[in-house]
């Protein structure tokens, strides 16, 4: 198969599979949604099909690329049809709209991505993702040293570029930035912004999406073959599907169940990205549970949530367990993974635990209270921590700074606009407002910021350059500021808006 | 009907907001409507004053964008995309390096096997520094502050990701006769090699073991790997 045609084979393997495992919930999606969330959901299939080859010792062939598929089409049906989604399998005519316009974009942007044929890389990419990817179709297994160094997720999407005839693959990151764009695009016109005006909800999606397009560490890691783009999708996608749950303004209902499931299964993806990707999927998960306990606990919103996550993440390690044993190394042993994912078991009973709590304590716990004292414990555990080991952290700090705010990581002036900008939403109230989408989005943040710092600070001290590892994380977090500061615009245009109308009618009056 | 409240309009944290917001927005598309200014016009007035490579190689192109100021400033220190059309040597071209140079090995023997080559063993020389060209060694600190070196990994275990044809690390001198190189030199049919190339000293066997010839074209450390056939002594390459 031509270069060109691989990449795009790939890409359409990638959508249609999430098309088909998000069938049956695609008008809670609506349509923009569905066609936004096909790719990374179609990304998860590798990771099934990776389990499959491991245990059954074949390479991760054409056969385990259509059982991956099979298998995660059949467990996405299986949770939305059994905890009452309300799933709709009956193709409608509007249906057949959708899929058209759907197709036509993702033909057309995977076409437009594999001819130019743009890439970049560094020794991660061309020595290790690629690399592992070919050695999974020749061996099936996920090694110990392939899953503590660079994970499970992106080898096993190149391991199917390689099925598909791919010599490199990198059409796929540009059509991973495309579904960031249209994720954003939906989480302000059908989340933060959905009861604002229509022309403003649209203006500030646009002008926050076009932003995002230019910016210019978005633009490098659209091409970039790493696990930047690919982390800062999924952690978008799990956030706002977990505050569409959230808010006062949700539909509620049975739909509620299936954007559990969603941001369970995006924070799946997340964890698998990158090896600390299973530290950083504590924060949708704490967000989750901080939504799971808003009122009395659900199990089947526990379920729905943990279900997905449980499942893809378990599988992946325990697959690699079973053929690796307990592997050894400095980045992320078989004996950390197993304690992290004792953490994430404890983490499936928590619900309960905080709503024992909450009946214990003389103030609560659980609900929206939850997410703002976990994140000044975790300020404060981060502190401690930093103290004890000031001479590592104490460097990383410095070279985390110098690239943020120094020029030295490539940032220009954007973090200083979004520091600002933080502020403000701070001062004005946005950033705590109890039920609100600025709260749970600057939460989520601020969380997911201590989180890095914390992982960043005592492993090593980083250097200074857009290669650091810190430097490149925090570009996961970047959507989601924008999200934020737009949906903090958002309620003041409306704001001016409504109270325009008052005076309007006062006047007429 | 009541009169809206007093100070009904916007608080001065919102106004801030929105000014930082209308800053960091317009400075964006000023920064790249400079790049998009200035850039085509910078490549050609380096084409025009003749530039070596007019439509030349894709890295020399990189390099003349990169060091446009406007672009330099917007872009950061970040590596510029480049075309490599799916082909991972193509790919690997850019990021060549000592360390690459397993994996391309690998990829060009699984090549050559794909073409019918029975290839069984490939030959490198235990001493990398005469392969490499550097001492390996760097001194580096872990997180716990103990210290350890830096070693070049074996070139098989990049190669293993590629090949299951066993790299055998075997102690030789590197030598090259003049007449091999002028062999070696017209087969590969380049025009301009800077090349440290290694071959054992004495055969091991013909038609079954491949040497993985390394050659260093140009400052930038392009490494072209070409299997050569391991043929009778007195003839080399």
């Amino acid at each position: 198969m031509s270069a060109y045609l691989s990449q795009m084979a790939a890409i359409g393997f990638f959508v249609v599979v999430g098309w088909a495992a998000l069938w049956p919930v695609r008008r809670v999606l609506g349509p923009a949604g569905y066609h936004a969330a096909a790719l990374p959901f179609g990304l998860l299939a590798p990771l099934l099909a990776g389990v499959f080859s491991s245990l059954s010792g074949r390479p991760l062939d054409g056969i385990a690329t259509v059982i991956g598929a099979l298998a995660l089409v059949a467990v996405m049906h299986a949770l939305f049809k059994s905890l009452g989604s309300a799933p709709q399998w009956k193709p409608e005519r509007a249906d057949a709209r959708s899929m058209l316009l759907g197709a036509c974009l993702w033909t057309a942007a995977s076409a437009l991505f594999a001819l130019t044929r743009l890439t970049v890389t560094n020794n991660d990419s061309v020595m290790a993702y690629w690399p592992r990817g070919v050695e999974l179709t020749r061996t099936g297994m996920f090694t110990g040293s392939t899953i503590a160094t660079r994970s499970a997720l992106l080898p096993a999407m190149n391991a199917v570029h390689v099925v598909f005839g791919s010599d490199w693959a990198y059409a796929i990151y540009p059509a991973m930035a495309l579904s960031v764009l249209m994720w954003l695009w939906i989480s302000f016109t059908e989340g933060s912004l959905r009861t604002s005006a229509r022309r403003t909800a649209t203006g500030i999606a646009a002008i926050a999406a076009v932003f995002l397009a230019i910016e210019p560490s978005f633009i490098f890691h659209s091409f970039m073959a790493h696990s930047q783009m690919v982390s800062a999708l999924y952690l978008l996608i799990a956030l706002t599907a977990v505050w569409k749950v959230a808010l006062p303004d949700r539909p509620g209902g049975s739909s509620d169940l299936t954007w559990l499931v969603i941001a369970g299964s995006a924070t799946a993806g997340f964890a698998h990205a990158r090896p600390d990707g299973l530290a950083y999927m504590f924060v949708p998960i704490a967000v989750a549970i901080g939504v799971i306990t808003r009122d009395r606990v659900d199990r089947r919103a526990v379920a729905a949530f943990f279900i997905p996550l449980v499942l893809l993440v378990g599988s992946v390690y325990g697959a690699t367990y079973a053929t690796q044993g307990l592997w050894d190394s400095t980045k992320l042993s078989g004996s950390i993974t197993l304690a992290i994912l004792a953490v994430l078991l404890f983490a499936v009973v928590s619900p309960w635990v905080l709503q024992a709590l909450d009946r214990i304590l003389p103030f609560r716990v659980s609900g929206e209270r939850f997410m703002g004292t976990l994140v000044v414990a975790a300020l404060a555990g981060t502190a401690i921590i930093f103290a004890l080991k000031w001479e590592t952290a104490s460097g990383a700090l410095l070279n985390a700074g110098t690239n943020l705010f120094g020029g030295a990581g490539g940032y220009s002036y954007l973090w200083y606009g979004v520091v600002a900008a933080l502020i403000l939403s701070f001062v004005s109230g946005d950033a705590l407002r109890p039920g609100s989408w600025t709260r749970a989005s600057f939460l989520g943040m601020a969380l997911f910021f201590v989180i890095v710092a914390l992982v960043h600070g005592v492993s090593h001290e980083g250097r200074l350059g857009v290669g650091d590892s810190m430097n490149r994380v925090v570009f996961h977090a970047l959507p989601l500021v924008i999200f934020h500061v737009g949906s903090v615009v958002g309620r003041v245009l409306s704001q001016r808006g409504s109270n325009a109308s008052a005076r309007t009618e006062e006047t007429k009056a | 009907m009541q009169p809206p409240a007093r100070g009904a309009g916007r608080s001065l944290s919102d106004k801030l907001l929105l000014l930082v917001v209308a800053v960091c927005v317009a400075v964006a598309v000023v920064r790249l409507l400079l790049v998009i200014a200035t850039v085509p016009y910078a490549f050609y007035v380096d084409a025009r004053s003749g530039g070596k490579t007019s439509g030349g190689e894709p890295i020399e192109v990189a390099m003349r964008i990169k060091n446009s100021t406007p672009f330099a400033t917007w872009w950061g220190e970040r590596k510029i995309p480049f075309r490599a059309g799916g082909d991972y040597l193509k790919v690997m071209s850019h990021s060549s390096a000592k360390r690459t140079l397993g994996c391309v090995a690998g990829v060009v023997l699984r090549d050559q096997q794909r073409y019918g080559l029975d290839i069984r063993t490939v030959i490198t020389p235990l001493d990398e520094a005469a392969l490499f060209g550097t001492v390996a060694g760097t001194p580096m600190t872990r997180a716990d502050g103990t210290a350890y070196v830096a070693e070049w990994a074996p070139i098989g275990y990049g190669a293993a990701f590629f090949t299951d044809v066993p790299f055998v690390q075997t102690p030789y001198r590197p030598v090259l006769t003049p007449a091999a190189a002028a062999r070696l030199d017209n087969r590969l049919k380049l025009r301009r090699i800077e090349r440290d190339i290694y071959v054992p000293a004495s055969g091991a066997g013909a038609g079954t073991t491949y040497v993985v010839v390394a050659v260093q074209r140009g400052a930038d450390r392009d490494f072209l790997i070409v299997p050569v056939e391991l043929v009778r002594e007195d003839v080399g390459l």
